[in-house]
């Protein structure tokens, strides 16, 4: 590719409206996004706390391991209990660090990927998460054991291990583009597009899929299962949007994405929100989300009520 | 929302348009250069002498001093000193000394001695030395006869002086007779028992030696050490002869410093002396004229420039320069370009590193340290340690590796630049961290690949800091940091898309 080529297409890109890296932070991100917010949703026992007091669904929290001395005794007499459950670093990114236990016996913990740990594995990865590791700048970090999503039945076909999510990016609490992120074989249980996740567009009016894109190619079946992933309507929907528009309303975060999942018992659960959501949702919508965000700012004074956002979004993204 | 605040390149000009102004202004009304000059070289030598003085005993110091003389001249020299302490500068024989005395002293004591050398293309010997007399014969006892078999062994191998020289130089570095060298050295196996051994020799031998100290003058060197050879007095000319088997000639760039048998430094009435000798290329070889000048017509100036500041300093500045142009190409690789390395400033330390080890040397080292880290990091994870434990554990045997490693070199006569001392040693642990969660996260592909772009990265600005041009510019032009610090402001709020980006969302454009 020449220097010539690479100019027609950032022309290309610019005309599609596609928001770059450098744009997405200096545009939207600083001046939008108050710093001391980020707290907010860094921090996932924080927005977890946040959520409940809102009244808005979150995977219920099950224990918090605050310090070292507590994983010996306290941890583990916490989760007696459960047979099942979900462990986190409160300050993870991507999904980094997350064990999925899906069955207890005889203090054995059988993990989503069909392997096992004993006790003492276990408490050492607990120990590994508090140290930091997966926290940015390594500080300090805590545990969160939380309730094990299993996810709703629609997704079966063209899931391949993990839980696929959706994605929802609000600007001024205005869902403004979304899409499906669907773990393959490829992707270690993961449903982030550079693990080699699949994303699939979302249409916002309709709440129904569209285009997928995997590994920067449009695809229409889902390369495990061979099921066409296009045209499923996701249960919920107006309920996902009204989650996603809420949780604005909760951090107050201008630009903001919003991962939800849906349970099979509990249906729409927020998972987690983001303060500088990725830009592959635009690949996986094959749009720019610049328009998008254009037209919410030159409409920003109507919106005077949760319900006329969400009107706004359904009306013109499509 | 769009901010429409150009702040930032109001702030950028403000800061720039002056300190680019004073560049030119140095360039245009002082003269500075713009390009380093190779052709008249000097360098700066500067020993630094510290001891502590003995309770209430009177301070007697004596130094050597180089002097003009041979193939070198000395253009400039100058002594600091901490205390008031009586001087004088002395000829005793072939040597220069200098003598500082003082009744008492508390407290360390430090003496400098700053020289600006310069290599002169007259050979002119307006004082030519006096062969030294045959020094009697140093060897006792049983020496002499191991001493005998050595010159035998010599003559026997020589047509002439010149032969005999080398034959006695191959015999002492050979270990064809180890019996009689061992007895001759002491069980000192070092350069400078070695010349003195050859200067003895050629005294029993009857031929007229002395053994000579001396620098080698190079680029960049701090804690010189100093360099042995002897000069041989010949009917009409005096020879210099080096004890290496593969070459005997001195090198045009040794400069001698004292002759005979005594230390560089004695101290009557002080312990723990150390001297420690600093050696710069002098980029301002050409403009010492100018900053001179410069001194004279404008004080406040020259106080202000890096020229002034004691040598060791200036070489941590010539440095430190570099990190601000280091900075701006990481902004140009990362928000431009859209190359993502192992964290921010990493790069950029490694580089600096490399410095030292030179780009092959450095990027092999580097690649083998992370390889032994990550092996050390997967060995732990079965052991269950602690996050802090374990890198403290990865960090001590990198260090361990490294120090078997360079012995190893060492022993196999690797010598050349093994010198890792710069090396961030706690960055790399970090980076071995960072890398092993992602090894394990993201798939060895992942990491291997963010590996690469990180030395990409580090060698890319490796190659820029180190043009001598760009080296040049940064130390002699310090007001050129503020330039890259405004045009960081300016390229703070850049918006387009990163060259990556292009490819990245490609599949949009279809």
């Amino acid at each position: 590719m020449t220097i010539v080529n690479i100019f027609k297409q950032m022309k290309l890109l610019r005309e599609k409206g596609v928001l770059g890296m450098n744009a997405r932070n200096a545009e939207y991100v600083l001046p939008n996004n108050e710093r001391h917010l980020y707290p907010l949703v860094d921090d996932k026992v924080k927005t977890k706390q946040l959520a409940m007091a809102n009244n808005i669904p979150v995977p219920k929290m099950y224990y918090v391991v605050k310090s070292p001395r507590e994983i010996k005794n306290d941890f583990f007499n916490a989760l007696k209990p459960y047979k099942d459950f979900a462990i986190k670093p409160a300050h993870g990114q991507c999904g980094e660090g997350i064990i999925i236990v899906t069955d207890v016996i005889n203090e054995h913990y059988k993990l989503i990927d069909g392997t096992r740990m004993t006790k003492e594995d276990l408490s050492y990865a607990v120990s590994t998460i508090m140290s930091g590791v997966y926290s940015l700048g390594g500080q300090q970090d805590e545990v969160l054991v939380e309730y094990r999503i299993k996810f709703d039945p629609v997704f079966d076909e063209i899931t391949f291990r993990g839980v696929p999510d959706i994605r929802v990016i609000t600007y001024r609490g205005v869902p403004t583009m979304s899409m499906l992120r669907l773990p393959t074989s490829y992707s270690n249980g993961k449903a982030n597009l550079h693990q080699d996740g699949i994303g699939v567009g979302v249409n916002i009016s309709t709440g129904k899929s569209m285009k997928a894109v995997f590994r920067n190619q449009i695809i229409t079946i889902h390369p495990d299962t061979f099921v066409d992933i296009q045209g499923i309507q996701i249960p919920y929907w107006d309920r996902i949007l009204e989650l996603a528009t809420r949780s604005y309303d909760m951090t107050g975060l201008v630009y903001q994405g919003v991962d939800i999942v849906i349970d099979k018992d509990l249906g729409p659960l927020i998972l987690e929100l983001n303060a500088r959501p990725g830009l592959n949702i635009q690949i996986a919508n094959q749009t720019g989300i610049r328009p998008r965000l254009e037209l919410i700012d030159e409409h920003k004074d109507e919106f005077t009520s949760l319900e006329s956002r969400i009107e706004f979004a359904k009306k013109n993204f499509r | 929302m769009k901010t429409n605040s150009n702040k930032h390149y109001k702030l950028a000009l403000i800061i720039f348009v002056p300190s680019f102004l004073f560049f030119l202004f140095k360039v245009v009304f002082l003269n500075f250069p713009l390009f380093p000059n190779n052709d008249a070289v000097s360098y700066t030598i500067e020993a630094k002498l510290s001891f502590k003085p003995k309770y209430k005993t009177p301070i007697k110091v004596r130094m050597y001093l180089p002097q003009s003389k041979d193939s070198f001249v000395i253009t400039d020299e100058n002594f600091l000193k901490k205390g008031a302490y009586g001087e004088s500068i002395n000829q005793a024989g072939d040597n220069r000394t200098i003598n500082w005395t003082k009744s008492e002293a508390s407290g360390e004591q430090f003496f400098f001695y700053r020289a600006v050398v310069q290599e002169s293309s007259s050979y002119s010997n307006d004082k030519e030395d006096k062969a030294p007399s045959l020094a009697i014969n140093e060897f006792i006892g049983s020496q002499v006869l191991a001493a005998n078999t050595l010159i035998e062994h010599a003559k026997s191998r020589s047509a002439d002086l010149e032969s005999f020289i080398h034959e006695i130089i191959k015999v002492i570095l050979d270990n064809t007779y180890e019996q009689e060298l061992n007895h001759l050295l002491e069980g000192d196996k070092s350069d400078l028992k070695k010349t003195e051994l050859a200067v003895s020799l050629l005294n029993m031998a009857q031929i007229p030696a002395r053994i000579v100290h001396g620098v080698e003058l190079k680029s960049d060197a701090r804690d010189v050490k100093l360099e042995h050879w002897f000069e041989v007095f010949g009917k009409n000319r005096i020879t210099s002869y080096r004890m290496n088997s593969s070459n005997y000639k001195v090198p045009y760039n040794f400069l001698p410093w004292y002759r005979g048998k005594n230390s560089l430094a004695y101290i009557s009435g002080g312990t723990d002396t150390h001297v420690g000798i600093f050696i710069r290329k002098n980029i301002e070889s050409e403009i010492s004229n100018v900053v001179s000048e410069a001194k004279i017509q404008n004080p406040t100036l020259y106080k202000f420039s890096l020229f002034n500041l004691p040598l060791d300093m200036q070489r941590v500045f010539q440095i430190l320069l570099l990190f601000p142009l280091g900075g701006i190409i990481i902004v140009i690789i990362r928000n431009i370009i859209g190359i993502n390395s192992l964290g921010t400033f990493i790069p950029i330390l490694i580089a600096i590193s490399f410095r030292e080890t030179k780009l092959f040397n450095g990027l092999c080292l580097f690649s083998i340290i992370i390889a032994f880290g990550l092996g050390v990091m997967f060995f732990l994870d079965r052991l269950k340690l602690l996050l802090v434990p374990r890198l403290t554990v990865v960090l001590t045997s990198v260090i361990i590796f490294i120090l078997v490693m360079s012995m190893l070199m060492h022993n196999l006569g690797f010598e050349r630049n093994v010198s890792i001392a710069l090396f961030p040693m706690i960055i790399l642990t970090m980076v071995i961290e960072r890398l092993s969660i992602i090894w394990e996260e993201q798939g060895s592909t992942k990491a291997i690949k963010l590996c690469a772009t990180t030395l990409l990265v580090a060698a890319i600005i490796y190659l820029i800091i180190t043009n001598s041009i760009v080296t040049h510019l940064m130390f002699v032009f310090p007001e050129l940091a503020l330039c890259f610090l405004a045009l960081a402001l300016s390229l703070g709020r850049y918006t387009g898309y990163r060259l990556t980006e292009c490819f990245r969302f490609g599949s949009i454009l279809e």
